[in-house]
């Protein structure tokens, strides 16, 4: 069957966490069909896979005025970023002007680049300086008698700096332009180039808006975004001479120039936000779209700093990229009014259209002021945001190997092939190589739903389908809600009960969680790889989130001396980077990862200490979780251990391990000391999950298990099973307001 | 031109056959990770028709931007099925022969 995409329908929501009696509005687009389906579905279990050994997949209808049909419509997905500066005359008439600017191409390919335009949709007024695909720098103006170019001696080749200057005069359509190569630390030649020319056609340059990056298509959206950095674009009056644009080239970003520019624009002040200073004093500040990279290293940068905030000069540029996309910032189609008296939870509003399915996932939380449970559901929606439409795994040669088996996608998968415009994820690549850096839920999400891989949110549904079918209840909270909210937002509960995954932290999080645990709360860590990189959400967009990976030294590694966020003021990287490893709040740290067979664990001396007693209540077994959907073992995909040297307690107990894990958990560990010969015949076996329970001094504890795949078996043979035992042992005990001792 | 398999080619076949996923000799290892190393254009997948419960096989476009085509006539009810037939296909294809009709 050839790979044919008939309707499509997608959507997102305006946020993902509201209490009981809010609303929410839900953003849809649908192709090929002239209406589709909405319902509003409570979500009780993911569909993974017959009975007896998961739960049957439950979405339970919700009675709402938004179920039915709705007219279709297609909303656009643009992808790029830019610079808009608003109109002015400044940058038009006949006056000669010039353009200065330092410029790093990192991918010129499929057509020319922009880096400056003012050249308007319709093409009939204004200029443009172009990159060519070899890197050529173009002059392209339009004017009465239509569009006008020339094309220079001068280029800006790809990964290197230049420094560009480039003279016009619209009255006589003279043009001159000069380039220098600042290699830096490379062995790259300092090639200079100047030349001097005269468009094709008469120009005009009238009032009109200035962008950085891109141009304007004919229905006035980006076009030929601009892949690579840019420092210090100035707009200087009058025309510049060989001499005098040899000398702006050399003219250091951080100085100022000997002319009154025109526009001046600092991309080395408000690195934090996403506008652009014009220091001209004319007031020509610019808005990023998109979210460019920034607090990123310009050609100044000689390696003193790798801290932006330390020397901001050295960190003057943006790097834009053509795939950039932070919001999609389509139009709502309906608003969803919940109820009051809505059970906290999972829901979401199910689109169809034809074969089409697509889910729009909210969390619920009581009304502000209640709850109607002692434990609380930890949704790591700041971990959803982080992977969210994570296009590696469709189109990377490695996952097959590395999973050790077939990669299975499904409809909704590929819709990253058919609509690249739906963007990527923190473990994505932008189409020059670089990776990505920001990422964000505002916008149709092909990995958050109750299908498809059993993974994240599909996956945390487990936990969400054992509650329910164990009879426990749990309150819904978000990362977003606890970021936002901090400890308040945990008060009153009992207990947190975190998902499968919950990789990604921010320090307001952390801080929270922390703190409530030490006053006494519990938490089940139900999951692996938990705690792992400290993340940042943007100020003013609530899911999205910056990750800068420092000190990856293979995939996914952040650019040198870029190790600190744009978005809040901190570094960056694993928690352990900056010293608050996993150990220090769940007792296990991530260890390896391995998704083709899981394994089970191993019941150790620990287990008969009386504190675990209540742990191990009626589970006598030796071997624990040798079952589960994830690849038939409790302990798997990622796997968390004890480690003292790293802030593990001294008083937790290590109740069970697993071990014999297959040959591709060797492929993934972070450090080769796990995998290099022991000499010791009895020690434990290096890459294990283990599990771990620790009192704090406030009368709370922590139960961690240390693995990803523990979800997969809670439902194994009808959730009668040493693992959904564990589970709610621990529960039920935690939920008990009793304080627990410290030993 | 194919190449010609290791000496112990039948040992390997008939471990992958007992336990196409976990732990691995190394002769297995090995020819597990250079067939599942090639590169995504033309690569093999399976695309999940009902969820968790089959599958169809399915493959990447040889050329980019990447497209896909489903075999609707390829389907498989079990995982462990559909990654033999993707082993048998890459060994007719690296040694010239059949490893089951062998």
């Amino acid at each position: 069957m050839p790979a044919m995409m008939g309707a499509v329908v997608m959507g997102y929501a305006d946020r993902r966490s509201l209490r009981a009696g809010e609303e929410i509005a839900i953003k849809v687009s649908a192709e090929g069909v002239e209406t589709y389906s909405a319902e509003v579905v409570r979500l009780i279990a993911p569909d993974v896979g017959p009975p007896p050994h998961a739960y049957p997949y439950r979405a339970d209808p919700v009675a709402s005025p938004v179920n039915g049909r709705h007219p279709a419509r297609a909303q656009p997905l643009i992808l790029g970023s830019l610079i808009d500066v608003p109109a002015s005359d400044a940058f038009a008439g006949t006056a000669a002007f010039t353009i200065s600017l330092r410029v790093l191409p990192t991918r010129l390919a499929d057509e020319p680049r922009v880096l400056v335009s003012t050249l308007n949709a319709e093409r009939s007024a204004g200029i443009a300086l172009v990159l060519d695909t070899d890197g050529t720098l173009i002059v392209e103006a339009a004017g009465p008698a239509g569009p006008a170019a020339w094309r220079s001696n001068v280029r800006c080749p790809v990964g290197g700096w230049s420094a560009l200057t480039v003279a016009i005069d619209p009255a006589d359509g003279r043009v001159a332009a000069t380039a220098i190569g600042l290699p830096g630390h490379r062995m790259d030649r300092a090639a200079m180039a100047t030349g001097e020319g005269r468009l094709d056609a008469p120009i005009i340059l009238e009032h009109g808006p200035l962008r950085l990056a891109a141009g304007w298509d004919v229905d006035g959206t980006p076009a030929a975004v601009f892949n690579g950095r840019i420092e210090r674009p100035r707009w200087l009056p009058g025309w510049s001479d060989t001499s005098e644009r040899l000398a702006f080239c050399q003219l250091a970003p951080d100085a100022s120039p000997p002319r009154n520019a025109v526009a001046d624009w600092d991309f080395a002040q408000a690195i934090d936000s996403e506008r652009v200073i014009d220091v001209s004093g004319n007031g020509h500040h610019g808005v990023l779209h998109n979210m460019p990279a920034r607090g990123v290293t310009g050609s100044l940068w000689d390696t003193s700093e790798i801290d932006w905030r330390a020397n901001p000069a050295h960190y003057g540029a943006i790097h834009f990229h053509d795939d950039d996309l932070i919001d999609a910032g389509w139009e709502n189609d309906f608003t969803v009014a919940t109820g009051a008296d809505w059970p906290s939870g999972c829901y979401a509003v199910r689109l169809s259209a034809g074969e089409a399915e697509f889910f729009v996932p909210f969390f619920v939380r009581p009304p502000a002021g209640q709850r109607n449970a002692d434990a609380v559901f930890l949704v790591p929606t700041c971990t959803y945001s982080a992977y969210a439409n994570l296009t590696v795994r469709v189109t990377g040669q490695w996952n097959e190997l590395i999973h050790g088996r077939l990669t299975v996608l499904d409809g909704t998968d590929l819709l990253l092939l058919s609509h690249p415009g739906l963007g990527k994820s923190t473990y994505d690549t932008h189409t020059d190589g670089s990776i990505v850096l920001y990422s964000s839920l505002d916008r149709p999400v092909t990995n958050f739903r109750p299908k498809g891989r059993i993974y994240k949110f599909c996956q945390d549904l487990l936990i969400i389908a054992w509650a329910d079918a164990a009879g426990f209840e749990l309150d819904m909270l978000t990362d977003e809600d606890l970021h936002r909210e901090g400890a308040d937002a945990l008060a009153g509960y009992r207990t947190v009960v975190t998902g499968s995954h919950p990789e990604y932290w921010t320090t307001p999080m952390l801080d929270a969680l922390e703190g409530w645990l030490r006053d006494g709360g519990r938490m089940m860590y139900l999951g692996g790889n938990g705690f792992f990189w400290r993340t940042a959400y943007h100020p003013s967009r609530p899911s999205a989130v910056e990750v800068r990976r420092t000190g990856m030294e293979r995939i996914w590694a952040g650019g040198a001396g870029e190790q600190v966020f744009s978005t809040v003021p901190e570094p960056g990287g694993t928690w352990a980077r900056v010293g608050r490893p996993p150990q220090t709040i769940c007792g296990v740290g991530f260890i390896t990862q391995g998704f083709d067979a899981s394994a089970p664990y191993y019941r150790r001396s620990d287990a008969d200490d009386p504190r675990a007693a209540f742990i191990l209540d009626g589970v006598p077994d030796q071997v624990i979780g040798d079952f589960g959907i994830l690849m038939g073992g409790a302990a798997g995909y990622e796997i968390d251990r004890y480690d003292r040297g790293l802030g593990s307690p001294d008083h937790a107990l290590v109740l069970a391990s697993s071990g014999g894990h297959s040959n591709l958990f060797d492929l993934m560990v972070g450090s080769i000391v796990d995998i290099l010969p022991t000499t010791d015949p009895d020690a434990p076996d290096p890459l294990r999950a283990d599990m771990v329970f620790f009192e704090t001094e406030g009368g709370g504890a922590v139960f961690s298990v240390g693995s990803i795949a523990w979800s997969g078996s809670l439902a194994w043979n009808g959730g009668k099973n040493p693992v959904a035992r564990i589970t709610a042992n621990v529960l039920t005990r935690f939920n008990d307001p009793a304080p627990f001792p410290m030993p | 031109m194919t190449e010609t398999p290791p000496s112990n080619w039948r040992d390997i076949v008939t471990e992958f056959r007992a336990r196409p996923f976990g732990q691995h000799s190394a002769g297995l290892q090995t020819l597990l990770d250079r067939f599942r190393a090639e590169p995504i254009e033309g690569k093999p997948f399976l695309y999940m028709i009902e969820q968790h419960r089959r599958w169809a096989l399915a493959h990447f476009s040889t050329t980019r931007p990447l497209t896909w085509t489903v075999d609707r006539d390829t389907v498989f009810d079990r995982i462990e099925d559909a990654e033999w037939h993707v082993f048998r296909r890459r060994w007719r294809d690296r040694y010239g022969f059949d490893p089951e009709e062998a």
